[in-house]
């Protein structure tokens, strides 16, 4: 319990900003801003934090909600957490076995059945051929798909997809699962057996859930804490309640102005 | 050193996501068409028959005895080869959707263009090796030498698919420069023409045409029976180890900032 499973130290994250006069990289382009000795200089581009000394950690069996506007860097955070991307000052360290839901169903394959589509995406997700193996019927199930999993992905209904996403993920039992925008997938039924899951994992103690939502109402329900991004900067909140109170306030106030 | 090292062990751990998704390539190229695999065939059995008929027939520029033999065991490594480069030179680009999204280490990317080209060619290899023995001769111990040049030319493909594949991500322009370096090299490999016929001061060429030294060792120990001369094998492993050097420095240095440029 003492021991944080994900710590956040002063992490900055930037990102190149493509103004009008921006293009996209060519050999061309390449070669005159190489001979011309700028090392960074693309034209028309320029650099932003996205995300700017942010610092939290978070024990074991945390259920943290992350708000904030659309472009906060809600999926920035979360694929700093899954290392996709690598901060470019600070230090992000998270123990244990992450998988993550940036998009759901990311790895799918249209032309592959139901049944081919969960094995590669429980490998890609981390597990086992055996472990998928064991798990299929449970996966199958929970995401209500059991009569279309021999058809090609491209005869189901987005919906459907988005519910064998969720399921294969959060089968994978990782010890932080992170889930980006993907709580209000499918429909109420499945909505319930999906805050159920995230309930269970709060209430296991020792395993990690980040969701990063507009659901401000799912937040509150099923969160321990909350971080309020506010770019470039992030606060967290041992209450949800204030978290959201906060975000709020941020969101009445006019977006600040882009510099 | 340790990078290549530990670039390898990092390959290594994802093996299990590797196989399965060349087994995706492999399953996926295919299916819907009612000839299948069969296409993996067609496609060098054409090229043959074209190549046979403008040489040989038309412009009549080879008379050598077993040219459809000899067109046939080049132009298998040699299609390995080109579509190992063109499928993998965009696969990290396209693969963005597994990198970003779904945590996709990217070298994984080149290394399934490259290992499913390698099962295609696994497939047809049998069919040439039946062919030379239905042409009259039986298998020797020379083609116990295939496992090393297979190796050498995976290990060289993997290489140059990767550094491709890496420089494509910030340089669009790399998949129109394999285009035209595949359309060139062809002309520019012994495949279609027999080193032999090179003049003396041309063999020399394969020094610097890595596909060459990769390919003249196979005609070599599949048509003529004999074990491939050691300097080309020196040169092949030359290349092979170059390549996979520059490749795993170059990503390794740059692949922090991969996915954000995807």
């Amino acid at each position: 319990m003492s021991e944080p499973a994900v710590e956040v130290r002063d992490v900055t994250k930037r990102f190149r900003r493509y103004g009008p006069a921006a293009r996209h990289t060519t050999l061309k382009t390449a070669l005159v801003s190489w001979l011309s000795g700028r090392r960074d200089g693309i034209p028309g581009v320029d650099r932003f934090d996205a995300l700017h000394g942010v610092s939290f950690t978070l024990a074991r069996g945390t259920t943290l909600g992350v708000i904030g506007r659309n472009g906060a860097g809600k999926s920035t955070l979360l694929r700093l957490l899954a290392g996709i991307y690598q901060p470019d000052a600070g230090r992000v360290a998270v123990r244990g076995r992450v998988a993550a839901l940036i998009e759901l169903g990311a790895g799918f394959h249209p032309d592959f059945t139901g049944r081919e589509n969960v094995l590669i995406n429980g490998i890609i997700l981390g597990l086992s051929r055996r472990e998928v193996r064991e798990r299929f019927d449970r996966i199958v199930s929970f995401a209500g798909v059991e009569e279309f999993i021999d058809a090609p992905l491209r005869t189901w209904s987005s919906g459907m997809m988005l519910r064998l996403g969720f399921s294969i993920a959060v089968h994978v039992e990782p010890d932080v699962l992170l889930i980006d925008e993907v709580i209000a997938v499918g429909d109420e039924a499945f909505q319930a057996r999906c805050r159920e899951v995230i309930e269970r994992r709060t209430r296991s103690g020792d395993r990690i859930t980040v969701i990063a939502s507009h659901d401000l109402l799912a937040v509150e329900a099923l969160c321990k804490r909350v971080l309020v991004l506010d770019p470039p900067h992030a606060e967290l909140f041992d209450r949800p309640a204030e978290g959201i109170e906060h975000y709020r306030r941020l969101s009445a106030a006019p977006p600040p102005a882009s510099s | 050193m340790i990078t290549i090292i530990r670039h390898f062990r990092e390959l290594w751990r994802h093996r299990a996501l590797i196989e399965c998704l060349v087994q995706r390539e492999v399953a996926v190229r295919y299916r819907g068409s009612a000839l299948g695999y069969l296409w993996t065939l067609a496609n060098p059995l054409l090229l043959l028959a074209v190549y046979s008929l403008v040489f040989r027939f038309i412009t009549r520029a080879i008379q050598m005895p077993r040219y459809e033999l000899f067109l046939f065991t080049g132009i298998l490594p040699w299609l390995w080869l080109t579509s190992s480069l063109s499928n993998g030179v965009g696969s990290i680009v396209h693969g963005a959707n597994l990198v970003t999204r779904a945590c996709v280490p990217p070298q994984v990317l080149p290394a399934v263009s490259v290992l499913s080209n390698l099962v295609n060619f696994l497939f047809a290899l049998p069919v040439a090796l039946a062919a030379v023995w239905v042409a009259g001769e039986a298998p020797t111990p020379a083609l116990l030498w295939l496992p090393v040049l297979i190796l050498l030319e995976l290990a060289f493909l993997y290489g140059v698919t990767l550094l491709l594949a890496t420089w494509a991500v910030p340089l669009r322009d790399m998949q129109f420069l394999v285009q035209n370096a595949v359309l060139i090299g062809f002309f520019v490999t012994p495949i279609a023409w027999p080193l032999a016929m090179a003049p003396a001061g041309l063999r020399a060429w394969m020094v610097v045409n890595p596909a060459a030294s990769l390919i003249v060792p196979f005609q070599r120990v599949l048509l003529e029976h004999r074990s491939p001369e050691p300097e080309q094998l020196l040169l092949s492993t030359g290349w092979a180890l170059a390549a996979i050097g520059l490749a795993v420095l170059s990503f390794e240095s740059s692949r922090d900032g991969i996915p954000e440029r995807l």
